[in-house]
């Protein structure tokens, strides 16, 4: 039962800060996390998260055990998508990559958008999947509350249209011979 | 004073004839007149490539073309102004890269010997002002037109970075004066939900290309002409195999 935590390539300190609030922990043992995963990225934690739950260390990459949660963190990997998989639900910034990736391994998904970004398009595609119900969408402010809501083990499955249309629509444009 | 009124006149028909061309250039290729083409069973292709998100997307369309395109080409911005922040950022430096691999990967996964990449200076950098990016644009057209005269594509795939513009605008041309029949694709990604991107905006009005495929309903209401990408799959087409199901296959892949 782990929870993966990704920010991608971006600076986003809010977001593994609130993961790791008590309250978020606390949510996220209620509803069946044993460990968390967490990808930083180049953020770094506050020291009250540093002294509360890593007891005063931390580097590029570490484990802890907070009250029967497991957590390890590290800042890039070459490939996250193992991670990915191997997790029971993600949260992760609203990147338009991370998205797709996720909703195409039919996963339990939190984003949580970057207050900070001025005109962040790129959560334009989280807010439009999150209307639609195929994850949940919210701030580091309400990320707490929203792990607990009931909708995330209820989310819609996405599958991002297949190109196989457009192809033979393209090649119907250009004139080529069905054969 | 003859003269005079020989310039005015001669202007005044030129612009007449350069408009015509463009007009008869859109009706050739609206997205809404039948279309009556001659059959052929080969044809050329050529690919804009942008960054990370935009290459995978193209690459996800390409893999369903089969050997009826049988020249490729893929065009791709160069990156040789690397800004010390993005050395220091080595995630966005390796990442075209791989996907540039990864294309020609694609390639020889098909047996395929007769693609080949070429690179065009860009024409925004991101964050780049618009005023200057005008000068840079120019540079970069100049050199489109210069590639695309070389390759003369049949059909032009554009799915978002600014590079797309001048190539766009270079096949356009060739289209306009007859020289050479271009199909443009412009395939808006799916971030975009609520407005079209600039380079799809400037096509869209321009009416330069073909069909403009977009992804997500509220887009299509705000931009009539442009074409749904879920209304194609409920197009009956002319051929059989186009009302098969998707396989999971084809979901997988992504």
């Amino acid at each position: 039962m782990t929870c993966f935590v990704t920010v991608g390539t971006t600076l986003f300190e809010d977001l593994i800060n609130k993961v790791l609030s008590e309250e978020s922990l606390r949510n996220l043992k209620k509803i069946g996390v044993k460990k968390i995963r967490l990808q930083i990225g180049k953020g770094n934690f506050e020291n009250e998260v540093v002294h509360r739950v890593f007891k005063g260390v931390t580097s590029d990459e570490g484990y802890t055990n907070v009250e029967g949660l497991e957590i390890d963190y590290y800042r890039f990997k070459p490939s996250i998508s193992e991670d990915m998989a191997e997790a029971f639900i993600v949260i992760g910034h609203a990147g338009a990559g991370t998205c797709l990736e996720v909703l195409a391994l039919h996963l339990p998904f939190i984003t949580v958008t970057n207050e900070k970004l001025m005109d962040n398009h790129q959560a334009e595609l989280a807010v439009q999947l999150s209307d639609e119900g195929y994850l949940l969408h919210c701030t580091p402010s309400t990320l707490a509350e929203t792990i607990v809501k009931e909708d995330l083990f209820s989310l819609r499955q996405f599958s991002a249209p297949s190109k196989k249309f457009v192809a033979e629509h393209i090649k119907q444009l250009v004139g080529i011979k069905n054969v | 004073m003859f003269f005079f009124f020989f310039v005015v006149v001669a202007v005044l028909l030129f612009g007449v004839l350069c408009l015509t061309a463009f007009m008869a250039f859109q009706v050739r290729h609206s997205n809404h007149s039948a279309k009556i083409k001659p059959k052929r069973e080969k044809a050329s292709l050529c690919a804009v490539l942008g960054s990370g998100g935009h290459t995978t997307e193209m690459l996800d369309l390409i893999k369903h073309f089969g050997d009826e395109f049988d020249e490729r080409t893929y065009i791709i911005a160069d990156t040789d102004t690397i800004s010390e922040e993005k050395v220091r950022d080595i995630m966005s430096v390796l990442c075209p890269i791989v996907l540039l691999f990864k294309a020609v990967a694609h390639e020889k996964s098909r047996n395929n010997e007769k693609f080949c990449i070429e690179r065009i200076p860009r024409s925004r950098e991101v964050g780049q002002s618009y005023i200057t990016s005008i000068a840079s644009t120019f540079h970069a057209t100049v050199f489109a037109v210069k590639l695309i005269y070389r390759i003369r594509p049949d059909l032009v795939l554009l799915n978002g970075p600014g590079t797309c513009i001048p190539v766009a605008l270079a096949a356009a041309f060739f289209d306009i004066i007859r020289l050479h029949d271009t199909v443009i694709i412009y395939e808006e990604s799916i971030c975009r939900v609520r407005k079209l991107s600039l380079s799809g905006a400037i096509l869209y009005y321009l009416g330069m290309v073909d069909c403009l495929i977009v992804q997500w309903p509220g887009l299509k209401k705000l931009y009539p002409r442009a074409t749904y990408i879920h209304d194609l799959e409920f197009k009956p087409t002319s051929a059989s195999e186009s009302n098969s199901p998707i396989t999971s296959d084809d979901k997988k892949s992504i």
